[in-house]
């Protein structure tokens, strides 16, 4: 077995823990097969569906929008963590904003809406970098040779990307099928979704075995969809470069992109004064917020560098077979199911802790990275892999030399929305922990203690945080990218 | 080294530098300790997120513990109330404080519990042989005082006049929620409870998740009547200088919210443990943790003087019996809701 093999192997073992230590654990695991968990199933099934065409149509739209800024503002990845916002901040806030805003968004059409709405930055970012790593010169080529936008993204595009759309639908599919406050807010009483029954099973009924069963079956729903949706085609592969031609650019597609974020702003916004009353009159929790900023920073950095090196690792591990249609389609436990996972390997309190936090976001998210962009960014690399193999390259001299200069700006970006996302996190935090130890869990504490509008106030610092976090990786990918693009650049020179 | 390359590099050193200060405050923070009994005996108290936070009523209460006894106290976060027993499993503790009347008979099956001391006075309507109340309070509908007329039963609030106004929480994630879902079942009976909650459509706003979304709704004015607790005004009265917030009274009575607290027949120290409890229901405590829960006292007398004497007096359904899970689940979901 050669070395690339195995850390896929142990990447295979770190991602199916939660349900090994979650099995060895359980005196018995329960499967719920009767016609109600069989019905809710299909019901999850189909609003994650609908949910999911809505937000990849919107987003592409955004990310045309995208595209159109990219070329005009500098600086401009920076405004990428904004447009993903609505994903790190607790969806409470998000709630808040559309309630009041478009009072008729309920039912299905309800959830659907609030789920595009979520999800169309996220939707928006991946597709921009689809289309500059991917298509970009082809597109540079139809400009010269007269094609309209139009016929160019329906003829070139969408077939060019066609694997790694079907990718991102299945990235999005998970996230809402695996939804909960949404569908119960717009929902009601007949919205009842797996993540619904499993919270039901765990905090109400204390049916933990039943839990287990129920997150086993919804991991095998997502692999099921990803292995019948599996991508025949291999996309078109070009160099990553700036996209030069106006035929993939549409402004309008900007404001598609920024109107969750804004609505979000709008949520945040309202009660700042009172929440700043609030956080006067809890003098021992002012003192607290020193702390709490570290922590939040410690676990976002982590976070990000578990992703970014775990994402490194699967570009020397390339996965292939039974590996890549795993990583395609996995999705992992619920938050509060990978905690306890991981409190019943390590229940070491103190700076641990955080350790444990980082370690525990990086295997809720790390599948879900894979589909959202790393799979795209590995595949395009392929043609190169091939030349180099045909040279005679080894598997390490093709990660470093062709592989990591390549991939390291990506990885950083992702590992930036992964600390980004890590410190808006309260659910998974809330079990590892022994007590509050970020601003996110602080903030949920508040928003459960009458305090909504001081919560508001902490969400506030942590996007702050979150955002510069987010930058600091950005800078690193292309510092190291930089850096190490010098060295072989001077090596080749020599 | 260019300008470029050191100017690309500054805020790398600032990030670096932030995480490594991060790390070492961090350390350091974890290890202080303001209390004055470092050698002394330490109990392991289990509790909920809001229980032991900063705004709650644990810090302050370990502190008094502490000064009196020497005994420390270590609090370990549960996250919430529903994931107590999960947690109990894996960190052995000699105090678990957060089960409800919900949760009892699931705790007594999961574990085996110490018996509480006879002679604590405090409120015999909640006594248990095994558990220590230490804070109760009705459900009840609040609404601000001008904005609507307020509902008096069950069957006022089918009346049109709250058509869209009120906000309530899904029994199936939300311990208020099984509550409600369980008061109706109780007082109309499962056939007509089956019709009202039909009936109650139109006059709903949102069914959400649990406490927090459905009062953040009914405090951010999107909701006129939201299903909470009785003491729930005192906060905004005397935090938010808001006297507009009224709770609700139901001719037919109240179902009651209690919290208690026990002493796992595993514990390490159980005197200790048995010390603390007596020291919950103590009167200056139970003031501490009436102010800070926002919840009635298990000591009557710690109410005198406060403003929980302005909240009007209701009739208890105290012998709501909990019905079973399923019954209540498949009510929900009939209800449409």
């Amino acid at each position: 077995m050669n070395a690339r093999r195995i850390v896929g192997f142990l990447i295979f073992v770190f991602l199916i823990f939660p349900f090994v230590a979650l099995f060895l654990h359980a005196n018995a695991v329960r499967f719920p097969l009767d016609n109600e968990t069989m019905r809710v199933f299909g019901s999850t099934a189909l609003q994650a569906l609908i949910s999911a065409c809505a937000a990849l149509s919107m987003g592409i739209l955004g990310g045309l929008g995208l595209l159109w800024g990219t070329q005009r503002l500098r600086y401009f990845s920076w405004f990428e963590g904004l447009v993903i916002l609505p994903n790190a901040a607790p969806v409470l806030l998000f709630l808040l904003a559309v309630v009041k805003l478009f009072p008729w968004a309920r039912g299905l059409s309800g959830i659907v809406f609030v789920h595009a709405l979520l999800n169309v930055g996220l939707v928006a970012v991946a597709f921009q970098h689809l289309v500059l790593q991917k298509v970009s010169g082809m597109a540079e080529l139809a400009y010269v040779e007269g094609a309209s936008g139009w016929r160019f993204f329906w003829q070139g595009v969408l077939p060019a990307l066609r694997a790694d759309l079907v990718l991102l639908f299945i990235f999005i599919f998970a996230l809402c099928f695996a939804s909960f406050a949404v569908p119960l807010a717009l929902g009601g009483s007949r919205a009842t979704t797996v993540e619904v029954l499993i919270y039901q099973k765990i905090r109400i009924s204390g049916e933990w075995p039943e839990a287990i069963g129920l997150a086993f079956m919804q991991m095998l729903a997502v692999l099921a969809l990803a292995w019948l949706l599996r991508g025949r085609g291999e996309s078109a592969v070009m160099a990553f470069r700036k996209v030069t031609t106006p035929l993939l650019q549409w402004s309008p597609g900007l404001l598609i992109a920024c109107f969750p974020a804004c609505l979000l702003i709008f949520g945040l916004v309202t009660g700042i004064g009172s929440g700043m009353a609030q956080l006067r009159a809890l003098p021992e929790l002012v003192a607290e917020i020193p702390a709490l900023l570290a922590g939040s920073l410690l676990v976002g950095v982590m976070a990000g560098l578990w992703v970014m090196i775990l994402l490194l690792a699967l570009s020397y591990v390339r996965p292939e077979g039974w590996l890549a249609r795993f990583l395609s389609g996995y999705a992992a436990p619920s938050s509060v199911l990978v905690g306890f996972a991981i409190l019943i390997a390590w229940r070491e309190p103190g700076l641990a802790t955080y350790f444990k936090i980082a370690m525990g976001l990086a295997l809720v998210t790390l599948p879900a990275f894979y589909r959202y962009q790393w799979s795209a960014t590995l595949t395009a690399l392929k043609g190169q892999i091939t030349v180099a193999r045909t040279l005679g390259a080894s598997d390490s001299l093709i990660f470093s030399r062709v592989m990591f200069p390549q991939v390291i700006g990506a990885a950083s970006r992702i590992g930036g929305l992964a600390a980004l996302w890590a410190w808006g996190d309260f659910a998974l935090s809330s079990v590892v922990a022994e007590k509050s130890v970020t601003l996110a869990m602080t903030a949920q504490g508040l928003m459960g203690s009458y305090r909504l509008d001081a919560a508001t106030v902490l969400i506030w610092i942590l996007i702050a945080g979150g955002l510069l976090t987010y930058g600091a990786f950005l800078t690193i990918g292309l510092t190291i990218g930089e850096g190490v693009g010098n060295v072989l650049d001077s090596k080749s020179e020599t | 080294m260019n300008g470029r390359t050191i100017l690309r590099l500054t805020p790398l050193v600032i990030a670096g530098l932030a995480v490594v200060t991060a790390v070492f405050y961090l350390a350091r923070h974890s290890k202080q300790h303001p209390g004055i009994a470092a050698n002394g005996p330490t109990i392991q108290v289990l509790s909920y997120s809001g229980f032991i936070a900063a705004w709650g009523p644990g810090p302050e209460l370990a502190k008094r513990f502490e000064n009196r006894t020497g005994i420390r106290i270590e609090f370990r976060d549960a996250g919430d109330a529903g994931l107590l027993m999960k947690k109990l499993e894996l960190f052995p503790s000699d105090v678990v404080i957060g089960l409800d009347e919900i949760s009892l008979e699931a705790a007594r099956a999961a574990s085996q519990w110490r018996e509480t001391p006879k002679d604590l006075s405090i409120d015999s309507r909640w006594a248990q042989p095994d558990f220590v109340a230490f804070d109760w309070a009705p459900m009840a509908f609040i609404y601000r005082e001008g904005e609507i007329e307020p509902p008096t039963s069950l069957q006022d609030l089918l009346h049109e006049r709250f058509r869209g106004t009120i906000t309530l929480m899904d029994p199936r994630t939300s311990a208020p929620g099984l509550q409600f879902a369980n008061w109706v079942l109780d007082e109309l009976g499962a056939e007509q409870a089956g019709v009202f909650l039909k009936a109650l459509k139109p006059n709903v706003h949102s069914v959400s998740s649990g406490w927090t979304a459905a009062y953040g709704l009914f405090t951010k004015r999107q909701a006129k009547l939201a299903l909470s607790y009785l003491t729930s005004p005192v906060y905004h009265w005397t935090q938010d200088n808001d006297a507009s917030y009224r709770a609700a009274v139901f001719k037919t009575g109240h179902p009651v919210h209690v919290e208690y607290a026990g002493v796992p027949a595993t514990c390490q120290q159980c005197a200790a443990a048995e010390q603390f409890l007596r020291f919950l229901v103590e009167a200056q405590t139970q003031k501490l943790i009436m102010n800070k829960n926002v919840m009635f006292p298990v000591v009557p007398s710690a109410i005198d003087g406060s403003d929980f004497q302005k909240l009007p007096r209701v009739e208890l359904r105290t012998n709501l019996k909990m019905d079973t899970r399923e019954a209540i689940f498949a009510l929900w979901q009939q209800s449409d809701l």
